[in-house]
């Protein structure tokens, strides 16, 4: 779960959800549906018409959202989240199966949303694309917290902060780098790769120069927002796909 | 088009408006109501069948060298398509409940009126208020209709008859009814095919079968069958010596229908959806 937040106006007291976009009646048009759910609570026909504006839905409005795509029900199921003009929305996996267009547009929403004062709840699977909208991340692994944090201490708390040398004379940098409390690792894929974890790339550069050793690569190594949560949701994975060496881990596999 | 982004508004609806009353969950069910083109053909289906097949009838058995059928009036002559009608509108009662299950639009519904009930109980009302007019509207029409047919043949009735007003209106009563308890069954199963099979199976099956048990049997029951009901509602003349007098088998039927809409309200209350 990650949350977008903006400044808190006191002023919407509801929450809009979005829990599923496909609970709509097949046969209905999208701005009736939204017509009847928006007279249950007395919302006006105006602000239907506005909502639809908000998701780009305007030239279809008219036609059975039974003919719908995937990404215009799933505009569809915002727009209803928005009817109340609510101060938190709630929105479970909005970027599901929509397409690279779409993704962007709900990227631009939600931050738009935020702007304007809105709390934005947003659930999603879909490290990459929380890494780039959420400010604050709630992680949640079997019912138990385990992060609620910013994403930038959630990436730093992760990351072991190695550094990837390499360099032609990797074997005898590699003993002058050795010392307590200083990993080395090396790949026999690629020998002339060092990942040194205990050393800053400045002490590392200086002790190559002081020895003439060639260096074509000195990099600090930042987890992404997906390997940090595989780190931190290590012990609290439900269905944990058996290890395959060096396998991307699935996205789909972990519930968090 | 899509892709672009209006502005976000930050007009606020006033936060005291946003709330669920009674009158507000009736007018988004009329929306919904007349916002599905099923809802409209199955209506028009109706009256077709109240007008269409009374007319129909009346000028077949009036031709026929016995004139009417025994136990049938010229009243209950000309509104014989009620009988027909209230198939459709026990579709459309159906319908109106289990097609919120099949599309799933039932989550949104109850998200919006999350005391639930008064959903419910809406769809019965504009099913109700929708249904009675048209059905009235209709089965004072095939009344005229078959009134002109069968004084041709100096058999007509005027309104003015006594057993005509009761009996047109109670046409439009029974069907409206009937529907009630269509839409009942479609709460209470959430299945279209099983709601219409239970529908057809006790309106339009078991009254056919009950002839062949033996009258000695079928004496004791056969009025408080919604059909039998019918029959005499609709200005029937009763052979049977037990036949309920129209206006208490009317509360029988209306108690049919709020048994059975109270059972559907339990089951929505209770269970999940």
């Amino acid at each position: 779960m990650v949350v977008t937040t903006g400044p808190l106006p006191p002023r919407w007291p509801n929450s809009g959800v979005l829990l599923e976009a496909k609970a709509v009646h097949t046969g209905r048009s999208a701005r009736n549906h939204l017509l009847t759910l928006a007279q249950t609570n007395g919302i006006s026909k105006r602000r239907v018409a506005e909502v639809i504006d908000i998701v780009g839905l305007h030239e279809v409005a008219g036609k059975r959202v039974g003919g719908f795509s995937l990404g215009m029900g799933q505009r569809l199921g915002v727009a209803s989240a928005l009817l109340g003009n609510p101060q938190t929305v709630v929105l479970d996996e909005p970027v599901n199966g929509l397409d690279p267009e779409g993704v962007r547009w709900i990227r631009i929403m939600l931050k738009d949303l935020a702007a304007a004062g809105h709390t934005v709840f947003v659930s999603s699977h879909l490290m990459s694309e929380m890494a780039q909208t959420a400010t604050r991340l709630v992680v949640i692994g079997r019912g138990r917290l385990i992060a609620d944090t910013t994403v930038d201490d959630f990436v730093a708390r992760a990351s072991n902060h190695s550094v990837t040398v390499r360099s032609p004379e990797a074997a005898r940098l590699r003993e002058l780098l050795q010392g307590p409390d200083i990993t080395i690792t090396t790949t026999t894929r690629q020998p002339d790769v060092l990942d040194v974890d205990g050393l800053t790339a400045e002490h590392i550069g200086r002790i190559a120069w002081q020895n003439q050793l060639p260096i074509f690569e000195l990099t600090v190594r930042q987890a992404s927002l997906e390997e940090a949560f595989m780190t931190l949701t290590n012990d609290s994975v439900e269905y944990r796909s058996t290890d395959i060496a060096s396998a991307e881990p699935v996205d789909t596999a972990v519930k968090s | 088009m899509i892709g672009t982004l209006a502005p976000i508004s930050t007009t606020v609806e006033g936060r005291a408006r946003l709330r669920v009353t009674p009158a507000r969950v009736l007018l988004s069910e009329w929306t919904k109501f007349r916002s599905l083109r099923s809802s409209l053909y199955t209506v028009l289906v109706a009256v077709t069948l109240m007008v269409g097949i009374g007319a129909l009838f009346t000028a077949i058995t009036v031709n026929q060298p016995g004139g009417l059928e025994p136990g049938r009036s010229a009243v209950s002559t000309s509104l014989t398509g009620s009988f027909f009608a209230q198939l459709a509108i026990g579709v459309l009662g159906v319908l109106l409940i289990t097609g919120e299950y099949s599309t799933g639009m039932i989550r949104s519904s109850l998200t919006v009126v999350p005391r639930r009930l008064p959903m419910l109980f809406g769809k019965v009302a504009v099913f109700a208020g929708v249904v009675f007019p048209t059905m009235l509207i209709a089965s004072v029409t095939a009344f005229f209709i078959g009134q002109a047919i069968l004084r041709g043949h100096g058999l007509g009735a005027s309104l003015a008859a006594p057993e005509a007003l009761p009996s047109v209106v109670g046409a439009a009563l029974y069907v409206t009814v009937a529907g009630m308890i269509s839409l009942a069954l479609g709460a209470l199963l959430r299945n279209t095919a099983a709601a219409i099979t239970t529908f057809v199976a006790v309106f339009f099956v078991i009254p056919p079968l009950t002839q062949l048990l033996p009258t000695s049997w079928t004496e004791h029951f056969v009025h408080y069958l919604p059909s039998s009901i019918g029959d005499v509602l609709t200005g029937g003349i009763s052979t049977s010596a037990n036949a309920l007098a129209p206006w208490t088998g009317f509360a029988v039927l209306c108690g049919y229908a709020a048994v059975l809409i109270g059972f559907a309200a339990w089951r929505l209350r209770r269970g999940d959806a």
